[in-house]
């Protein structure tokens, strides 16, 4: 009697997850408006995790069955974490960018609608999942799933932003300056935390590890890229970067993906 | 292009919330930390100051020109409230750079970019904010002038003037400052 009373209560109060997700689709504006009320973030956010954790999970599994074995655990572990992280690296200055164009918004409503944005992103991405799988698993090549992957990431990802800037308030004055500086600094971050987590798409012949060393980042990575795709597999010369990173020796890696990294002895030079 | 209309739908500067000791304190923290953090990567202290200086000079060095230029061109608008939108716009700047410490410190931390990111984000947040005041200096003047004078064609093109020469001259100073730091770095 006392355990039914107060399930019939919890499900009449508390948001619960399979109506959240389903608002999460058809009235994302709407959502973002409640969950920004006075306690609708404790309300709702565990239900909009969650969603960002599944969703993320099962897009990060089908990426890393290109591969299989572990792999397909690791990039389902992280693949969640590629939306959680950027949006804390970012938040801070888009709140700054509005409050300077005139228009300051609140930190709940900003914070509303980057967990709604992220959980819609993610369930998007669950869906298109298995269009992923399908599309890998007729054999093809890493590059070429690298690009699927991030392409999927930005169709699912697009909704998902247009959510975040759809439910904060239009600027009175510079709404382009504001609008673009946001979607640029999201940007920067949201390819620096893939680069930092990666691998996702394991090379076929790489050893699997949970997280590569610091090393380089994701602009020169696209720069050896292109000049792979040109035809020049001349290799690239990583170092360590940035003040988090161990010193060591560059090595150079292999863009073609045959074979791992080897120690790179600079021309002339001997290794110190 | 230098004629450009008032925003109207923009917030009078006079119906905005005073600035608390708290959100100064906060922009200004804003112009210390963005150096601070993405030049951790290249480890010379002798070079943090060069990368507070654009900002801050710019400032100080350009307001005096605006307010004599204004006086000088016999317009209209109380000084002190020029000089309050201008150091409006200064502070949540440095709010803005407060808010891209995270993002820098990313790039900072994690790649050799620390410097690039922190150069970027000047300029951003530096143009953002000149031409903001610049828009707020024009809407402050066309205010007076509406409350006092009436609507004066002269009067206008002179303001718009001052203001856009006083852009340029801030922004001028901020990038000779900011080749020093690249120069330093």
């Amino acid at each position: 009697m006392t355990t039914a009373s107060t399930s019939s209560a919890r499900s009449s109060t508390g948001p619960r997850i399979l109506d959240t997700w389903i608002r999460l689709l058809r009235e994302p504006r709407a959502l973002v408006d409640d969950v920004a009320t006075k306690g609708g973030i404790p309300a709702h956010a565990p239900a909009l995790l969650a969603a960002t954790a599944v969703g993320g999970a099962l897009l990060g599994g089908v990426v890393g069955s290109h591969h299989g074995g572990l792999q397909t655990l690791y990039a389902a572990a992280k693949t969640p974490f590629l939306l959680l992280l950027p949006p804390l690296f970012a938040l801070p200055a888009v709140e700054a960018a509005w409050a300077l164009v005139g228009t300051p918004v609140s930190v709940r409503r900003l914070r509303a609608a980057t967990l709604v944005g992220m959980a819609r992103t993610a369930v998007l991405a669950a869906a298109l999942g298995p269009f992923v799988w399908l599309w890998s698993s007729a054999g093809v090549e890493y590059h070429t799933a690298v690009m699927g992957f991030a392409g999927t990431l930005v169709v699912a990802g697009i909704p998902g932003l247009l959510t975040v800037l759809r439910a904060l308030p239009r600027p009175a004055q510079m709404h382009r300056f504001a609008m673009l500086g946001s979607l640029m600094l999201l940007g920067a971050v949201f390819a620096q935390t893939g680069w930092l987590l990666r691998p996702f798409v394991a090379r076929p012949s790489a050893e699997v590890t949970f997280l590569r060393s610091l090393e380089e980042d994701v602009f020169s990575s696209l720069a050896a890229s292109q000049r792979s795709a040109r035809g020049h597999y001349s290799g690239w010369e990583t170092r360590s970067s940035g003040f988090l990173s161990s010193p060591e020796y560059p090595t150079k890696t292999p863009i073609s993906g045959s074979s791992p990294a080897v120690p790179f002895t600079p021309a002339g030079g001997s290794e110190r | 292009m230098l004629l450009s209309k008032l925003e109207v739908d923009a917030p009078a500067p006079t119906a905005e919330r005073p600035m608390s000791a708290r959100d100064i304190a906060l922009g200004l923290a804003g112009y210390i930390a963005l150096p601070a953090v993405g030049l951790l990567d290249v480890g010379s202290a002798g070079v943090f100051p060069t990368a507070v200086a654009p900002p801050v000079a710019a400032l100080f060095l350009s307001v005096p020109s605006l307010l004599v230029g204004h006086q000088f061109l016999g317009l209209h608008a109380d000084p002190r409230e020029l000089m309050a939108d201008v150091g409006r716009v200064f502070v949540l700047g440095g709010r803005l750079a407060l808010g891209v410490v995270p993002a820098v410190g990313l790039y900072a931390a994690t790649t050799r970019l620390g410097p690039v990111a922190l150069m970027f984000a000047l300029t951003v947040i530096g143009v953002g904010s000149v031409e903001l005041a610049r828009r707020r200096l024009l809407r402050r003047e066309a205010l007076t002038n509406a409350e006092r004078a009436g609507p004066s064609k002269a009067r206008r093109v002179r303001m718009t003037l001052l203001a856009t020469a006083w852009s340029a001259l801030s922004l001028l100073i901020a990038v000779r400052l900011g080749i020093t730091l690249l120069t330093s770095i």
